[in-house]
C-alpha cells in the first residue's frame, strides 16, 4: 500500500531505533526485517535509510562498526548508545501516546 | 556489475561533500555491500536500483548530515587562503619599498613600507571576501555572508583607527574592479592590462578627490605594485577553490 508521506515523515527514525534496541544489525538487514514485521507495509526508499542511520550515528545515539558476517561479507553493523537506548524509549512512549488518541479520535473500528 | 554498483553509488558519495576520505570510503563501502547483498545478477541489481531511491535526493540529504564538516573545511580553506594572499602581499610591499641606501651601501626598507603593507593586507581581504562573494555557483548566502565579514573586518579595523576608513574604501573599489576584470576579461595579458589601467584611473581619481598630489605617472607606478598584488590573490583564491574541490574527488 502507498502511504502519504507525511505520516511516514520521522517515523524511520524510530524504526532505526526500535529494531536497534533488540540486536545490532546493518542497513540492508534493518530493511528487510522492517519490511517483514510489518508484512511489507513499510517499503520506503531504501536509499533514504543511510542518510538517516549517518544522522543518528553523528548524534551520537548509533555507533557503527566494521565486522565480517558469518559469510565472510564485511558489513556497517550499527548498535544504540547509552543515549540511543534512552531516545528509542522516549520516541515510543510518544508513539503510543499519539496513536492511542489517535485512535480515540477515529474510533476503534478505523483503528 | 562491480562497475555498474559503483557507476550509481559514486554520484552519492561526491553529492554528500564529506571532506574526509576515509568517511568517503566508508560511505561507498557501506552502500556497495548494500547493493552485493541486494544480489549480484543483472535482474538484482536492476531491483535494488530501483526500490534505492533518487540518488540527488539522497545525496543532498547526506549533504545536509555532514554540513557542518564541510562548513568547517570551507572555513579552513578560506582562512588558509587569506593567511597565504596576506603574506604574499607583505612579501610583494616589502620588495617594492626596499631601497639601497647610496651611503651606506645597503638595503633598507622604505619608510612608507608600513603604511603600503597595511593597505596591501587591506586589499587582500577585499580581493578574497569579492572573489567568495561572486565564485560560481553564485548564491546569495555564501555572498552575504562573505561582504559581511569583510564588512565586520572593517568595522573593527575602524573602531581600532578610524583614519584607516580611507584605506577600507580604496581597498573596496580597486577590488570590485579587480575581481570584475578578473571574471570578464579572457586572456591573462589584456585581463593584467584592463585591471592595470583600471587601478591607475581609480588611484589617480580617488587622490584628486582626496585633494592629494598624485600624478599620473605616480599613480600607475603604484598600480604596478597592486597589479602584482592583485594577481598573486587571485592566483592563491584560484589555487585553493581548485583543491577544495578535488578533496571531495578524490577517490
Amino acid at each position: 500500500m502507498e502511504y502519504d508521506r507525511e505520516f511516514l515523515t520521522g517515523t524511520v527514525g524510530l524504526l532505526i531505533l526500535s529494531l536497534l534496541n533488540e540486536r545490532e544489525m546493518y542497513g540492508y538487514e534493518l530493511l528487510r526485517e522492517a519490511e517483514r514485521r510489518s508484512s511489507s507495509a513499510f517499503q520506503l526508499k531504501e536509499g533514504t535509510l543511510y542518510p538517516a542511520l549517518h544522522h543518528m550515528e553523528r548524534s551520537g545515539l548509533l555507533k557503527g562498526r566494521w565486522r565480517d558476517s558469518e559469510t565472510g561479507r564485511s558489513r556497517k553493523y550499527y548498535r544504540l548508545t547509552a543515549k540511543g537506548r534512552r531516545q528509542a524509549q522516549s520516541k515510543r512512549r510518544q508513539w503510543l501516546q499519539i496513536s492511542a488518541a489517535m485512535r480515540s479520535i477515529l474510533g476503534d473500528s478505523h483503528a | 556489475m562491480r562497475e555498474d554498483i559503483d557507476a550509481f553509488i559514486e554520484p552519492i558519495v561526491e553529492a554528500a561533500q564529506i571532506p574526509s576520505r576515509r568517511r568517503r570510503d566508508e560511505l561507498r563501502r557501506e552502500l556497495r555491500s548494500h547493493f552485493e547483498d541486494g544480489g549480484l545478477t543483472p535482474e538484482a541489481l536492476h531491483d535494488a536500483v530501483a526500490r534505492f531511491g533518487d540518488t540527488g535526493r539522497i545525496g543532498d540529504s547526506l549533504r545536509k548530515v555532514y554540513r557542518r564538516d564541510y562548513m568547517l573545511f570551507y572555513i579552513v580553506k578560506v582562512g588558509a587562503c587569506i593567511a597565504a594572499a596576506t603574506m604574499a602581499a607583505i612579501l610583494i610591499e616589502a620588495i617594492a619599498g626596499l631601497r639601497l641606501e647610496s651611503d651606506a651601501d645597503a638595503w633598507r626598507l622604505s619608510p612608507d613600507f608600513a603604511h603600503a603593507a597595511r593597505f596591501g593586507v587591506v586589499l587582500t581581504l577585499a580581493l578574497v571576501a569579492a572573489a567568495e562573494a561572486t565564485r560560481a555557483p553564485f548564491t546569495w548566502s555564501r555572498a552575504l555572508l562573505s561582504l559581511g565579514c569583510y564588512a565586520i573586518v572593517s568595522a573593527c579595523a575602524l573602531s581600532v583607527n578610524a583614519n584607516s576608513v580611507g584605506a577600507f574604501v580604496t581597498a573596496s573599489i580597486l577590488a570590485t574592479i579587480g575581481v570584475g576584470f578578473a571574471r570578464t576579461a579572457t586572456a591573462w595579458t589584456s585581463r593584467a592590462l584592463l585591471t592595470l589601467a583600471a587601478f591607475t584611473v581609480a588611484e589617480y581619481l580617488l587622490h584628486q578627490s582626496l585633494g592629494i598630489t598624485f600624478g599620473p605617472i605616480r599613480a600607475l607606478a603604484a598600480s604596478a605594485i597592486l597589479l602584482m598584488l592583485w594577481a598573486s590573490t587571485i592566483t592563491i583564491v584560484a589555487f585553493s577553490d581548485r583543491a577544495f574541490v578535488s578533496v571531495f574527488r578524490t577517490t
